[in-house]
């Protein structure tokens, strides 16, 4: 991960449809039925997922 | 649950059906895990097919077909409307009933279905992929197999785990919305697709009738696309447009990957196959008929692999040759046609429009089009020459 951002998806508001997964550089988000989490210790925080996602749904976080 | 087969299929949309299914007339023990909860759902499809496409490849039961189209109605930017019949006439399909048929039927030949059973991780024993990890129901359990078929779809892990690099970058994907919709009304006989900057930026939106007052209507676009606005709101949009007042009654997210062809699709102990291969057409986004293409090479190449005991990449490789025969001058070609077509201006699209609904409309065959946008647009004439001649 980049210094300090995060990525963040609200699961609730998911469709679970896997685009973010296919952009995903570092195979960083594991997807299940109905559950999309990021795994931190992964994502090279370039923020793919953000752009292609239909509903626009990863956003990314500054940690302090 | 059995703890091992021949063949195990992760996946249970068209691509892993078919594969199960041929696996399984081929001789081979299979098992098919599925992440959701039932096959065929949700749907994240247009449904449209060709007819003979279809039918070439599968005896069409009449419960899959929502509604027969005679052709195409082509909406500009300036809202000119060019109406193509090629011929050839198109199926809407009911997915959820054609994806539960195909699944029945590789079941009926031998193939064990699980639902709501994810894949997590591969099993690879010196490094050949030697079976998968299931969670199902809050259990984890492993299943060893002879080869693995990753069918997993647009979001595809398998590969990955298995060291391919099936990352489909943001270039080579279609960010997708569909609504079906109830309370419009399509002309039951044709296929819509609107193009332009206004509707859907370097892809296009559809409108597929399922028969009485409903339709898919929906649109797929790409990475500039993406920045500019949210697919969501795209579609939105476009519905506020086109059928006001209607109401939604299902929709749906997804991507289609609109790759360049791809030989890379086997490794010591797994073969991939559909979206997982990016199998679909790069030009219309298609990819029902290349799946159950693709779907039967595969599961034919992994039984016999099988029974020959050589489940390498060299001998699964054959998998992968057959299928850049059946498919990849296709798919080449639609990759080099995407490139110029999604790259006109609405200026240009609006000319080819002109151009085409000035050939009478029983003349209008694809030969037709193809010249008429020859004569006018160089661009397109240059690459349309190249994919053709
Ligand atoms: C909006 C949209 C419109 C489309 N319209 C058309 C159209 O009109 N015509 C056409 O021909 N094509 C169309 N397509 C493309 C078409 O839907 C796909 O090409 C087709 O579904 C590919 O079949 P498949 O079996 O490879 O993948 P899928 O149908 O996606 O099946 C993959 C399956 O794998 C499962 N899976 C994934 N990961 C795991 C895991 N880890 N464990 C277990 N199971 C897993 C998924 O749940 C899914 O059921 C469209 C696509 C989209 C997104
Ligand atoms: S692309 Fe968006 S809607 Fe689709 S699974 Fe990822 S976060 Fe969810
Ligand atoms: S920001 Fe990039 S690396 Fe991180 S999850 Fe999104 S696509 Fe993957």
């Amino acid at each position: 991960m980049k210094q300090n951002v995060r990525y963040r998806i609200a699961a609730a508001a998911c469709d679970f449809c896997g685009v973010c997964v296919a952009v995903c550089p570092a195979g960083a988000i594991e997807l299940k039925e109905s559950s999309v989490r990021v795994l931190d210790e992964r994502c090279v925080g370039c923020g793919d997922c953000a752009v292609m996602c239909p509903l626009g749904l990863p956003v990314r976080e500054e940690a302090e | 649950m059995r703890d091992r087969a021949d063949i195990v299929v992760v996946g249970g949309g068209p691509a892993g059906s078919w594969a199960a299914r041929s696996a399984a007339l081929a001789g081979a023990s299979v098992m098919v895990f599925e992440k959701d909860r039932e096959v065929g759902l949700p749907v994240r499809c247009a449904e449209g097919v060709s007819s003979g496409g279809l039918r070439g490849l599968v005896e069409v039961r009449p419960s899959w077909i929502a509604r027969e189209v005679r052709g195409a109605k082509l909406v500009a930017p300036d809202g000119t409307v060019v109406t193509a019949c090629p011929g050839d006439t198109g199926i809407v399909l009911h997915r959820k009933v054609f994806d539960a048929d195909l699944a029945a039927m590789a079941a009926e030949a031998g193939a064990v279905f699980l639902t709501k059973a994810c894949v997590t991780g591969l099993l690879l024993r010196n490094g050949t992929v030697s079976g998968v990890r299931v969670e199902h129901l809050g259990r984890v359990f492993e299943v060893a197999a002879k080869i693995v078929i990753g069918a997993d779809g647009v979001e595809s892990a398998v590969g990955r785990w298995a060291g391919l690099d099936t990352r489909t970058p943001p270039e080579f994907i279609a960010s997708c919305c569909q609504a079906t919709v109830a309370g419009l009304d399509p002309d039951p006989d044709l296929a819509e697709f609107h193009f332009g900057s206004a509707v859907a930026p370097g892809g296009y939106a559809w409108v597929f009738p399922k028969g009485g007052r409903t339709a898919n209507v929906g649109l797929g676009v790409p990475e500039a696309a993406c920045r500019i606005k949210k697919p969501v709101d795209f579609l939105k949009d476009f519905l506020g447009r086109r059928c006001p007042g209607a109401s939604v009654l299902t929709w749906v997210a997804g991507g289609v990957p609109l790759c360049p062809p791809r030989g890379d699709i086997v490794a010591d102990g797994l073969m991939l196959v559909g979206d997982a291969a990016h199998q679909a057409s790069p030009l219309t986004g298609g990819g029902i008929l290349n799946a159950l293409i693709a779907g039967r090479l595969a599961g034919e190449t992994a039984a016999e692999c099988v029974r020959r005991d050589d489940a390498s990449k060299k001998a699964l490789g054959a998998y992968a040759k057959a299928w850049m025969k059946a498919g990849g001058d296709e798919i080449e070609r639609d990759f080099r046609i995407k490139k110029v077509v999604y790259g006109l201006s609405d200026e240009e699209l609006n000319g080819v429009a002109r151009t085409l609904s000035a050939i009478p409309e029983e003349k209008r065959t694809a030969q037709a089009i193809f010249k008429a946008g020859l004569f006018r647009h160089p661009k397109l004439a240059f690459e349309l020459f190249r994919s053709y001649f």
